[in-house]
């Protein structure tokens, strides 16, 4: 490129450039070269990161799997359902009254001693 | 594979994400109460910790409806449900441990509800159920002496209930005035009971305005208001029930015997109702708090506990009670308890011990004892020799004790007492005695619903496959029962010995086999052979008596044509007089004298009745001196009558037929004055009727006024009943006679009281 060529251009970008004034030099020094706290965190929350998507993926995927088997196993622990080991249920016999499971568990220990 | 992402957007989506996770999660805890709700439907069950734990943990109107569902119930807190188990003079009756379709609830102690009951009346919906927690409170309050509080609570709650709430708001104004009057405060009993009757003017509720009128009359006793609400009473039970719109009705459900009381009140002039109080502890001095207490009339002791009871309160921490404002009358005592507070105890009261109240305060203690323990034969033993010994341990203090067999039928059991007056603790019986025991006949219903008479109750102790079980009873030199062995055995360590055993002396015959096959008719034929073959054979001649009983029992069930009745009874008149010959013991001779009473034979019935006075009192056994005496009374032997009357007026506390005794004084001296006192001794408490004695003889007096030849009518009517001329009896009693309408209300009392 000849050097009348380059003086043109360089005019007519000057000319046209005339307008316009650069004035965040202190703006750009900061994002640059944070000086303050504020600075610095703006500048972290800017920063760029790559992410491996599968193993985040993968891991994300098991956290909320564990999360869910936790709400499964706690759930019967504070509203319990199904079959119950408090259930018990009040028998009348031979006059007296009993718990029903607490009758048959004595009863059974002593099955058998009669059948002859 | 790779993203680039800015820091920023990596955590703003983080925390997008957790927002996301957090909210499902609350939104799943929210939508599980209805479906732990429906758990509970299908009879879910929760420990008294996960009850609690619920309420803690959950926040207004899911905390309000478990402390309704859990600790309120279904039909609302009162003082007659709130208990597991009620017991009386001889009863004992266990409430919903399990709530029908609410799923089995823990027993939890009133003492654990009150917190979340008053935090309930604090800030819980204005509902129906509000009240109850109130009222429950309200006993708690009164119990503890703070009765301003009892006062202040009530009225906030009241003050709280939306006008739709009108009973219930209703039901705490009542109690605010009972609880006033408890406590002597007249003037806000007044201004309670204003409110009330301008309220119950607008909108009356039948229910309160008869626990209104019935709590104006205990309160303002000796007041005008009671002989002007006994004048309406008359008014309205001679009106007919409908039409009159006088609400008759409330009036005539007053129990008649709570009228007799107002009566008896009226009529002494007395202005001041006596108390009723008393501690309920245990023997070891613990007390009994926060039961229930409650005083019934003889006329309501029959069925359970309703909620509008007269006289019902809780006792306070250290097990005391009082209550307030008792018409005159004889009541029994009941109490509304816990499980664990009554499992391993007893409370040995006894269907014929009654709280008899006059004019003057009551103290009546109520101690529970712990139960008897078994020691042989227990835990299902079998036992082989022709000989059985029953053993137990000794009750400190006891006289003597009454033992129980029992035996195990389709439809539950039957036990009757065996040995009795018992002073030592341990006894041995033959076998064979208790083969000859006569019981009752039961059925069951089969699987087409067809009653068939069971076998097992027939055979009874003869059935060497069947399970049997004993009760001890103990008792005082007085006769009042110490302990007994049957009762609530909740827990590990209040189980004891089981109380059954197997009794495999004697092996089956044929008819026993056909028996409990259940072919009846062929049994019998069985039977009948096997006796024609061996004249000795005293089982196959029980069992033919037995086999009649069932015949007759299923006759009347079924009342079928081809039965001779009479003849069957004939034959059993016969087996009768032969086992007596045999083995002749309580069982059969009373049978018999009791055949040839009801055939009015009396010269066969004091043949029998003379040796079953004597082998009874071989046996211990108590001899019915009333129907004793009713039988010589037919016999015209009016001295001996009367001497037996005073006996067993002394002997049995339910006084048996007093009203017989009394004709016999008025027939003998025509005395009104003797026969009032003799009634005022011994209230009638046997009869299915309310019968007040003393009110019928100060009626014949009053009669007898108007009447110069009263003693002469009395000596003439009641001598047909006493010498039975019931022809000339019925007669009269047809005729209306008007100028004798006291004296013939006697008399028909005395036909039905027999």
């Amino acid at each position: 490129m000849r050097k009348t060529e380059q003086l043109l251009i360089k005019r007519t970008l000057e000319q046209e450039l005339s307008e316009i004034r650069f004035t965040q030099a202190a703006e750009v020094l900061r994002a640059t070269h944070p000086r303050n706290w504020r600075d610095r965190v703006r500048a972290f929350l800017n920063k760029e990161l790559e992410l491996p998507l599968v193993p985040l993926g993968t891991a994300s995927l098991f956290f909320l799997a564990a999360l869910f088997v936790y709400h499964l196993v706690e759930q019967p622990k504070t509203h319990p359902g199904g079959p119950q080991q408090h259930l018990r249920e009040l028998i009348e016999e031979g006059g007296s009254y009993y718990w029903k499971d607490e009758y048959e568990r004595k009863v059974n220990r002593h099955e058998g001693d009669h059948q002859s | 594979m790779k993203v680039t992402i800015k820091v920023k957007h990596l955590i703003l989506s983080t925390a997008v994400f957790l927002l996301l996770i957090a909210g499902s999660l609350v939104a799943l805890s929210r939508q599980s109460p209805p479906s732990q709700n429906t758990d509970q439907a299908v009879g879910s069950s929760l420990s008294k910790q996960e009850v609690f734990k619920r309420i803690r943990e959950s926040e207004d109107e899911q905390k309000w409806t478990y402390i309704r569902n859990y600790l309120i119930g279904r039909e609302g807190a009162e003082l007659t449900n709130s208990y597991d188990i009620y017991v009386g003079p001889g009863t004992s009756e266990w409430s919903s441990v399990t709530d029908e379709g609410q799923g089995q609830l823990p027993p939890i102690t009133l003492k654990e509800k009150f917190p979340y009951l008053e935090a309930y009346v604090e800030s819980g919906p204005a509902d129906f159920h509000l009240a109850g927690a109130a009222l429950l409170l309200s006993y708690y309050y009164e119990g503890a002496g703070q009765w301003k509080k009892t006062i202040e609570l009530l009225e906030r709650t009241e003050e709280r209930l939306p006008a739709s709430q009108m009973y219930a708001a209703q039901k705490l104004k009542i109690r605010m005035a009972e609880v006033a009057g408890n406590h002597g405060d007249m003037d806000l009993f007044r201004q309670i009971s204003a409110d009330l009757s301008r309220e119950l003017k607008q909108n009356p509720d039948t229910r309160i305005v008869e626990k209104f009128s019935w709590l104006q009359t205990r309160y303002l006793g000796g007041n005008e208001s009671i002989q002007q609400y006994l004048k309406a009473l008359k008014k309205w039970e001679g009106s007919p029930v409908d039409g009159s719109g006088k609400q008759p009705t409330l009036i005539l459900e007053q129990p008649t015997l709570l009228k007799q009381g107002l009566q008896k009140l009226a009529d002494s002039r007395s202005d001041r109702l006596p108390e009723v109080s008393g501690t309920l502890k245990r023997s070891d001095g613990s007390p009994i708090a926060y039961a229930g207490v409650y005083l019934r009339t003889k006329d309501s002791v029959q069925g359970s506990l309703q909620s509008d009871e007269p006289y019902q309160t809780m006792t306070n921490g250290k097990g005391e009670y009082t209550i307030k404002g008792v018409l005159p009358g004889s009541y029994q005592l009941y109490l509304g308890l816990e499980l664990d507070q009554i499992s391993g105890w007893t409370w040995p009261a006894e269907s014929d011990e009654w709280v008899r109240v006059g004019l003057q305060d009551v103290t009546r203690n109520a101690v529970l004892q712990p139960l008897l323990e078994l020691d042989f034969p227990v835990n299902q033993t079998t036992v082989r020799e022709d000989r059985i010994t029953f053993a137990w341990e000794p009750v400190p203090r006891a006289a003597y004790y009454d033992v129980y067999l029992g035996v195990q039928i389709h439809s539950g059991s039957f036990s009757q007492p065996v040995m009795t007056k018992v002073d030592t603790t341990r006894t041995t019986i033959k076998t064979e005695e208790l083969y000859h025991l006569l019981s009752g006949i039961s059925s069951y219903s089969d699987q087409d619903g067809k009653m068939v008479t069971d076998p097992l109750s027939l055979l009874g102790f003869s059935n060497p496959e069947n399970r049997f079980f004993w009760t001890v009873n103990a008792y005082d030199k007085d006769g009042h029962l110490l302990t007994r062995s049957d009762g609530y055995r909740v827990g590990n360590d209040k189980i004891g010995n089981l109380p059954f055993f197997y009794l495999k002396e004697r092996e089956l015959t044929l008819a026993d086999r056909t028996l409990l096959a259940g072919n009846l008719d062929q049994a019998m034929k069985q039977y009948e052979q096997a006796y024609k073959d061996d004249p000795a054979d005293t089982h196959s001649l029980h069992m033919l008596i037995v086999m009649i009983d069932a015949q007759i029992s299923e006759h009347r069930s079924n009342g079928s044509d081809s039965f001779d009745r009479e003849n069957a009874e004939k034959q059993q008149e016969t087996y009768l007089k032969e086992m007596v010959q045999l083995h002749p013991t309580s069982g059969y001779l009373s049978r018999l004298t009791d055949y040839y009473y009801k055939k009015k034979d009396w010269q066969a019935y004091n043949v029998y009745f003379k040796l079953y006075e004597k082998v009874a009192a071989g046996d211990s056994w108590d001899v019915d001196l009333s129907t004793h005496a009713m039988a010589m009374m037919r016999q015209g032997k009016l001295k001996d009558a009367e001497a037996l009357l005073v006996q067993s007026m002394e002997d049995d506390p339910s006084h048996r037929r007093v009203g017989q005794y009394l004709s016999l004084i008025l027939y003998r001296e025509c005395s009104f004055k003797t026969a009032r006192q003799l009634a005022g001794s011994y209230p009638d408490l046997a009869s299915n009727e309310s019968n007040d004695w003393g009110r019928m003889v100060e009626s014949m007096e009053e009669e007898s006024a108007s009447n110069a030849d009263y003693d002469k009518a009395i000596h003439k009517y009641l001598g047909w009943y006493l010498q039975d001329q019931q022809e000339l009896l019925d007669a009269w009693l047809r005729k209306r006679d008007p100028s004798y309408l006291a004296l013939r209300a006697f008399t028909q009392a005395l036909q039905n009281s027999e």
